[in-house]
């Protein structure tokens, strides 16, 4: 219990099977034993493709569903625990994909309220925790603003917004930013880091961008229902062949150096940051310059 | 074949309201036949409401656009529909139908096919987005996202467009979906010979695909020529809110230490051909101590310190440049 | 409120009864802190809709006729009446409708209702939930209406015509938009429901509100108002008969 309890997040054997009708493939298991361990505050991208069961392993998080087998602990809790089902659904708070069917309030203050009241907090606290939420976000200034008037990126800050301010211990994005464009995206990005680095929130942040995964602490590749890489981001975007093979990208710096490597150059493996890589090319060609001269 | 020139098209929402909104400004573009061309902007730029010109359904405000030289009227409307195919954001939220096949023959009601010719377009349409046979029989509501992005995306291209107008048709989807789905109009545009107008904020799409290069900012064009040129331009990128793919930022960031390197390299493939040549200039050294290429002619005595320039390359691998660019 | 107002408007025949109602609207409006003329602003867009009333009844009421010749023996007097009766109610209605909405928050609204229904609850009405869907409801018609206007363009640019045919082939017509607008709203609400039950929601029970509504003097004043006109236009319009 001790282990667990520093681990917010920790699945044991996890196994899943969506009913004989339901989910994308009936009957077949979506998850085939996942074990894995997140420590408090880590920040963890979790990437796989279409059908690998990013999903359904993120609702498992927030009890939205039960394993078929196995168990899953938040914070050391069991979520099959219907005693404690609320207070899972707090410490893992859950963004998900598309902002507006999951905006609920007519006005962004009434949406990002909407959490805290179901928590049953007084009005007080609320109010408190409603402008808090939105400062921290950025979107204090749009406190009234009806929802369908805002973009994109907007409105997945106030998504945000409203887990904050539960006060979670963990924040799981279910692509969260698959739909928003560049700019937003860096946005969210930049707003997840900070939540991370000076709050000690946990971030789980389940993306198809690689570039996104890059910036993680750790990332984890999920194919057919099981964990097939996890590590590092140089150590798993290093594994060019095995990624494609599953049907991923890998960032453009990594394939770079990969493909550089693969034909005998010298280069440093893992290299993820520009310029890390321009340093690291510099020195390679630089190198080639320099063997001449000696010869 | 169909060629669409826009001449200082403008377009204002709601005008003479006091919600007004001007969603495009003055944009002169001319479309010819084959041309891959890419739009790029951030949300809201104007990319959408533009799209929605090329077939008529918006109508411009101010200025004209013309379809083969001739400005279209209420009469050909359908027809001219017909053939610019505009495939929306997350089309398959428009799918209806029982089946895909009903689904996709939707296009073609009203044109006076036979039901025999009918049922050749759609087998060739789901045949072009990669489906099987095996989907035309099945409800568009059982498939999965990415099969039902491309029935609807099959349900477009079977009227034969000339045209092919696709908004974010990558949205959403995963990395081998997006790969797939694009692989698939590049092959369409190669083998139908269509147009393809592709909008999208995927730079790195844009920089693998598209010939011409629109960028959009605040409904003006920002930028507009060849992906090279438009990803060169690192700068003018960032502010309109993209992103130069980032092997062009590693290159130009490179190309502060290295200046011989190409600047327009927008893709990892070409950045790889690039550091390999420069890679075997480096090692490359000049015949002798008076630093002439292989073949010694008068010429780089002439000048001193020869010129490198294309042909500098060493063909026959023995670390010494064959030539100079003036030899 | 609104309903008793709604009700008086109908209900309400004479013009003094109509002058009546003109006079609450244009006070409540001033109350509000909306000036009357932006409520007015609001009614614009259906100004058509009411001339239309105005025409289709003055044709379609039969009576006396205006005239003996032309067109205009088709046109009663009666018909005139009262068609400018249903353009007033139509204006009235409309501007207390714009009144509650630009002084409301839908949800706002919703807890009134909510309040409002509580006894019911003793009969076992889930109101709290019936309160939230309504609201939620509220909050997507935008979304709605904004995915409807795409769908149907996109619909248009595969070829479909929404304007030719017989009565029935144009309701056929309305298909290719109906049915994909119809499963987008059931995925969002199967979305919106996960959602919410992500963010902890679980009914009525234990839910506390930002916001709580508290009758104050404004609305004893409103309501004594409201049950004053009630009673006048109930004996104007009863007594005299």
């Amino acid at each position: 219990m001790v282990a667990t309890k520093k681990h917010i997040v920790e699945t044991q054997g996890v196994e899943f099977s969506y009913g004989a009708c339901g989910g994308p493939v009936p009957g077949a298991k979506a998850l085939d034993g996942i074990s894995l361990r997140i420590e408090k505050g880590e920040f963890v991208a979790l990437v796989g493709g279409n059908g690998s069961g990013k999903t359904t392993f993120a609702r498992l998080l927030n009890a939205l569903l039960l394993p078929t087998s196995g168990t899953v602990y938040i914070d050391g809790i069991d979520t099959k625990d219907k005693e404690r089902l609320w207070e899972v659904r707090r410490v893992a708070g859950m963004v998900f994909q598309n902002p507006d069917s999951q905006i609920i309030g007519t006005t962004v203050e009434e949406d990002v309220a909407f959490g805290p009241e179901n928590l049953g907090l007084e009005p007080e606290e609320t109010r408190r925790r409603v402008r808090e939420a939105l400062r921290r976000v950025g979107m204090e200034r749009h406190a009234d603003s009806p929802p369908h008037l805002l973009s994109g990126g907007r409105k997945q800050l106030v998504s945000i917004a409203g887990i904050i301010a539960m006060e979670p211990g963990c924040l799981i994005l279910d692509e969260a930013t698959a739909l928003l464009d560049p700019t937003a995206r860096e946005e969210i990005m930049e707003l997840l880091r900070r939540l991370n680095r000076e709050e000690g929130i946990t971030v789980l942040h389940i993306t198809h961008d690689m570039e996104e995964a890059a910036l993680a602490d750790r990332v984890i590749v999920m194919h057919a229902g099981r964990v097939a890489l996890d590590g590092k981001p140089s150590e798993v975007f290093s594994r060019a062949s095995l990624l494609r093979e599953m049907g991923l990208d890998i960032p453009q710096v990594a394939e770079l150096s990969e493909r550089l490597r693969g034909e005998g150059f010298d280069l440093p493996s893992g290299l993820l940051d520009t310029d890390a890589a321009v340093a690291a090319l510099e020195r390679m060609l630089a190198g080639s310059r320099h063997a001449v001269h000696t010869t | 074949m169909l060629s669409i020139r826009l001449e200082n098209l403008s377009h204002t929402y709601q005008r003479g309201t006091p919600v007004e909104k001007t969603a495009l400004h003055n944009i002169t573009l001319l479309i010819e036949p084959g041309m891959f061309l890419g739009i790029a902007g951030r949300s809201g730029s104007g990319k959408t409401t533009l799209l929605q010109h090329l077939n008529g359904l918006l109508k411009p405000t101010s200025g004209c656009i013309t379809f083969n030289g001739s400005p279209m009227d209420g009469h050909g409307m359908r027809d001219l529909r017909r053939r610019v195919g505009l495939v929306f954001q997350h089309p398959e939220n428009q799918l209806f139908e029982e089946t895909v096949c009903r689904d996709i023959a939707f296009g073609l009601s009203g044109t006076g096919l036979s039901p025999a010719e009918i049922d050749i377009r759609v087998r060739g349409a789901l045949e072009a987005v990669g489906l099987g046979e095996t989907f035309l029989n099945r409800s568009p509501f059982e498939l999965s996202g990415g099969e039902k992005r491309r029935v609807a995306i099959a349900g477009v291209i079977v009227t034969d467009p000339s045209v092919l107008v696709l908004d974010e048709p990558t949205a959403g989807l995963d990395p081998r979906g997006r790969r797939e789905l694009l692989d698939h109009i590049v092959a369409l545009r190669r083998e139908r010979g269509m147009t393809v107008v592709l909008a999208t904020h995927d730079m790195e799409q844009m920089a693998r695909h598209a010939e011409q290069v629109m960028v959009l900012e605040n409904g003006s064009s920002a930028l507009f020529g060849t992906a090279r040129d438009v990803f060169r331009d690192v700068g003018t990128l960032e502010r309109v809110g993209l992103e130069a793919p980032r092997i062009t930022i590693l290159m130009s960031k490179l190309k502060k230490v290295f200046p011989e390197i190409d600047d327009g390299i927008v893709t990892v493939d070409a950045a790889v051909e690039e550091l390999k040549r420069l890679h075997r200039r480096q090692g490359l050294r000049w015949r002798d101590h008076d630093e002439r290429c292989a073949r010694g002619s008068v010429c780089c005595r002439e000048f001193g310190s020869p010129p490198v320039g294309p042909q500098d390359e060493d063909p026959d691998g023995d670390g010494i440049y064959d030539a100079c660019i003036s030899c | 409120m609104a309903t008793v107002f709604m009700t008086l408007v109908f209900l309400a025949d004479s013009y003094l009864s109509f002058l009546l109602l003109l006079f609450f609207t244009f006070v409540v409006a001033g109350r509000a802190g909306r000036p009357f003329g932006h409520s007015l602003r609001g009614i614009r867009p259906i100004l058509f809709i009411a001339l239309f009333t105005l025409a289709v009844n003055s044709f379609a009421v039969k009576g006396t006729p205006l005239s003996e010749y032309g067109i205009l023996c088709h046109i009663t007097r009666e018909g005139i009446e009262q068609s400018v009766r249903m353009v007033i109610r139509l204006l009235l209605l409309l501007t207390g409708a714009s009144i509650l909405t630009s002084t409301t928050t839908p949800l706002a609204l919703m807890d009134g209702l909510a309040a409002l229904m509580r006894p019911l609850r003793r009969l076992r009405v889930p109101v709290h939930e019936l309160a939230m869907m309504m609201a939620i409801g509220l909050r997507f018609i935008p979304v709605l209406l904004e995915e409807g206007g795409r769908i149907f363009k996109a619909q248009v640019s595969r070829g479909a015509g929404f304007t030719s045919g017989n009565p029935l082939q144009r309701a056929r017509s309305c298909i290719p938009v109906l049915v994909p607008l119809f499963a987008g709203a059931f995925r969002r609400a199967d979305d919106l429901s996960t959602a919410m039950e992500a963010r902890c929601f679980r009914g009525s029970a234990g839910r506390t509100r930002m916001k709580t509504l508290e009758f104050s003097r404004a609305d004893v004043i409103c309501v004594t108002a409201m049950l004053a006109l009630s009673a006048v236009l109930f004996c104007m319009e009863f007594v005299k008969m």
